[in-house]
């Protein structure tokens, strides 16, 4: 007999899929089938959070142990206010409920997944809804909030004021927290409404069952010099400006002897100086970026907006250091948390980081192992489930 | 037995206890098995919007309800200005009125209804309405002196539910924090943001300070490289254009000449001022007290 049946919400699912909150959510929902749990993950048709496009076939399907059930989205909103408000708010200006509601439901909306609740909440122990910021968490939790978790990874921007999501944060059943500064941050945006019952659960990371630092640099044509590496979206808001002018300064400037790799999406564009020192491997997958963490001296965590840095955990399992933004309360306390990592807090000391990693690239190794003991005891899967089903157990009763 | 219903009123994420009563009516037809699909005066978890009180949204309601066997209409009496006898209402108050008479059954839910409500909107909207529900007794004197048949008028105080209670035990459950020290055979991570930092420092003093160990020497080689600004040239050997090229350096002149002057005396100020501080003389400061 099942332990439970569970209802996922992820915005979009499947094994060509990039981002965190659905990683997380797939992870999750594979592992709780794997225990016993009737899972059905409830997901968009969309593969591109960009376009919202309907790419997968509507309706129902399995994904070995999970019943997956795809609703299409519909794109019919006030697109133009929509746009308007989405730049108030990113300069920091405030908008009225109704105007949080028009851009809520002016990029896209998924009506029939949330009728699909409405008509099947009943079946369902529990509805675990991810992230915070998408129109399906924002509205499905209303269909039965004494039995939704929400799992929010929340970051500390202005999305999250939005007076929109605070009853969320006060109305559900659990929320599932993904660090402690994460946790802080959700009491900071409640204030005296009171958090939900909730938990810190993290996430689960899986260990690759090999490496291969040496075939990586082959394979690439990295040659000797060590390098340092960066995996993720090549942004402003991910920081990628600041760590490219910090490693330009510090070969320029110090004589840095290093290369700078990287791994993932956006525009590399490094100053003609040192565009020979720069290599961007495009998408790498799970395998090659794993061998690409083991084959760094280092791994830079440049971003401020971090609701857990799954890269640090798996570059710390790959046996290599990190170097982080102390400007992240998530990476830092991961960090402080581990004794594992090193924070920079300006500019200059990320220039002297990368200077000091150049003049001895085995400098981090002894806190990279304490970092894979780290990992391995708080997000290795088994635990991380463990928390979540405590969770649902108290849920269910 | 199921009917196929459509629900329009306002619906989740609007905010309001209107719109938590046609989510629970939506919930309970649902529970009852009957085929229902929602409409909402404008986006929302709804399938679909379409704002009543438009003409257009009338007929795109009136679209929707087609094939339907019965349609429960959540309206804002006070947002229809259903008091006001107005040619400019007409045109909304028709298309509604088409959209009602679409569907063999229609219920009206009516939201703050005024004292007074004009004739002509209770023949057009609620003519064919099978029942019309307020919440008051005072309402619906108002609708009945009007004209609306006193049989389908009902008074049900529960049209506005409470909110629901909010949930607020709460647990919290931190991880345990782990004890930073220094890992085998190696720097610990506080030793080495320690040095990150020093050497940050170092890097910064000369700038800051003018002078100390560890100072970079900063070469005033490339600023002396770069040539001073100068006033583009207009060429032209066409003696027609003397003119216009004796005009078109004025006016450059005139618009550029004081940029182009205070961009060179900085430029000259600071390979002076770097110079300066590399021999080990003092910049001027004002509160320098040489």
């Amino acid at each position: 007999m099942a332990e439970g049946r569970v209802a996922i919400v992820p915005t979009r699912y499947g094994d060509d899929v990039i981002g965190g909150s659905e990683a997380v959510l797939r992870e999750m929902a594979h592992g709780l089938a794997a225990r016993g749990w009737d899972v059905d993950v409830l997901t968009t048709c969309a593969r591109s959070h960009y376009s919202w496009t309907n790419e997968y076939a509507a309706g129902l399907s399995q994904d070995g142990p999970v019943t997956l059930h795809r609703f299409e989205t519909v794109q019919d909103g006030d697109r133009d206010n929509r746009h308007l408000y989405e730049q108030r708010i990113q300069l920091g200006l405030r908008i009225d409920r109704d105007e949080q509601d028009v851009w809520l439901h002016g990029n896209v909306r998924v009506p029939d997944l949330f009728h699909h609740l409405v008509v099947n909440a009943e079946r369902y122990d529990a509805i675990v809804l991810s992230p915070y910021l998408f129109w399906t968490t924002a509205t499905c939790w209303q269909v039965a909030p004494e039995k939704t978790v929400v799992v929010p990874c929340l970051h500390d921007e202005y999305y999250a004021y939005l007076d929109l999501f605070r009853p969320m944060l006060s109305e559900v059943a659990q929320l599932w927290f993904l660090s402690e500064p994460e946790h802080e941050l959700g009491h900071r945006l409640v204030g005296s409404a009171g958090l939900a019952p909730h938990r810190t659960t993290g996430a689960g990371v899986h260990q690759p069952s090999s490496y291969d630092p040496v075939g990586f640099r082959s394979r690439h044509g990295l040659g000797d010099r060590p390098f340092v590496v960066y995996a993720g979206r090549r942004e402003e808001g991910k920081g990628w400006p600041q760590l490219l002018g910090a490693f330009t300064k510090a070969v320029l400037v110090h004589g840095a002897d290093i290369d700078l790799v990287t791994s993932g999406v956006g525009p590399v564009e490094p100053s003609p100086l040192v565009a020979d020192r720069v290599h961007d491997l495009g998408f790498l997958d799970d395998a090659e970026l794993a061998s690409a963490f083991a084959a760094a001296a280092a791994y830079v965590q440049p971003s401020r907006n971090e609701s857990f840095s799954r890269t640090i955990m798996e570059s710390w399992l790959a046996g290599t250091g990190v170097i982080a933004n102390a400007g992240s309360d998530v990476v830092a306390w991961h960090c402080r948390r581990s004794g594992a990592g090193i924070v920079y807090e300006d500019p200059e000391e990320l220039v002297q980081a990368i200077s000091l990693v150049a003049a001895d690239p085995t400098l981090l190794d002894g806190l990279a192992r304490q970092g894979c003991e780290y990992v391995v005891r708080e997000y290795a899967w088994p635990a991380v489930l463990d928390r979540m089903e405590e969770g649902l157990g108290e849920l269910i009763g | 037995m199921t009917e196929r219903i459509l629900v329009a009123g306002p619906y989740p994420t609007m905010g309001g206890t209107e719109a938590a009563a046609v989510f629970a009516l939506v919930r309970r037809l649902v529970s009852e098995g009957h085929d229902v699909v929602v409409v909402s005066p404008r986006p929302s978890a709804a399938h679909h919007h379409a704002d009543p009180g438009s003409p257009r949204g009338a007929a795109r309601l009136a679209s929707l309800v087609s094939g339907r066997d019965r349609m429960i209409l959540r309206l804002d009496a006070g947002a229809l200005a259903v008091s006001a006898e107005s040619p400019r209402l007409l045109p909304g108050r028709v298309a509604l009125a088409g959209a009602i008479r679409r569907v063999p059954t229609v219920d009206v839910v009516l939201d703050r209804v005024p004292s007074t409500v004009a004739p002509r909107w209770v023949s057009l909207v609620l003519g064919r309405a099978a029942s019309v529900t307020v919440a008051s007794e005072g309402e619906r004197e108002a609708l009945v002196s009007s004209g609306v048949d006193a049989s389908k008028v009902t008074v049900d105080p529960d049209i506005l539910p409470p909110t629901p209670e909010r949930i607020l035990e709460a647990f919290a459950r931190p991880l345990p924090s782990v004890a930073t020290g220094a890992p085998d055979g190696g720097l610990s991570a506080s030793a080495i943001e320690e040095l990150v930092k020093r050497r940050a420092v170092e890097v910064r003093t000369p700038l800051e300070a003018g002078h100390g160990p560890g100072r970079v020497s900063l070469s005033t080689k490339p600023l002396r490289s770069l040539p001073p600004l100068e006033r583009p040239i207009i060429r032209s050997n066409n003696p027609a254009y003397a003119s216009v090229k004796r005009v078109q350096l004025k006016l450059l002149a005139w618009m550029f000449d004081w940029v182009i002057q205070h961009v060179n005396r900085l430029h000259q100020a600071t390979i002076e001022a770097i110079e300066l501080a590399d021999a080990g003389g003092q910049t001027d400061e004002p509160n320098s007290s040489s």
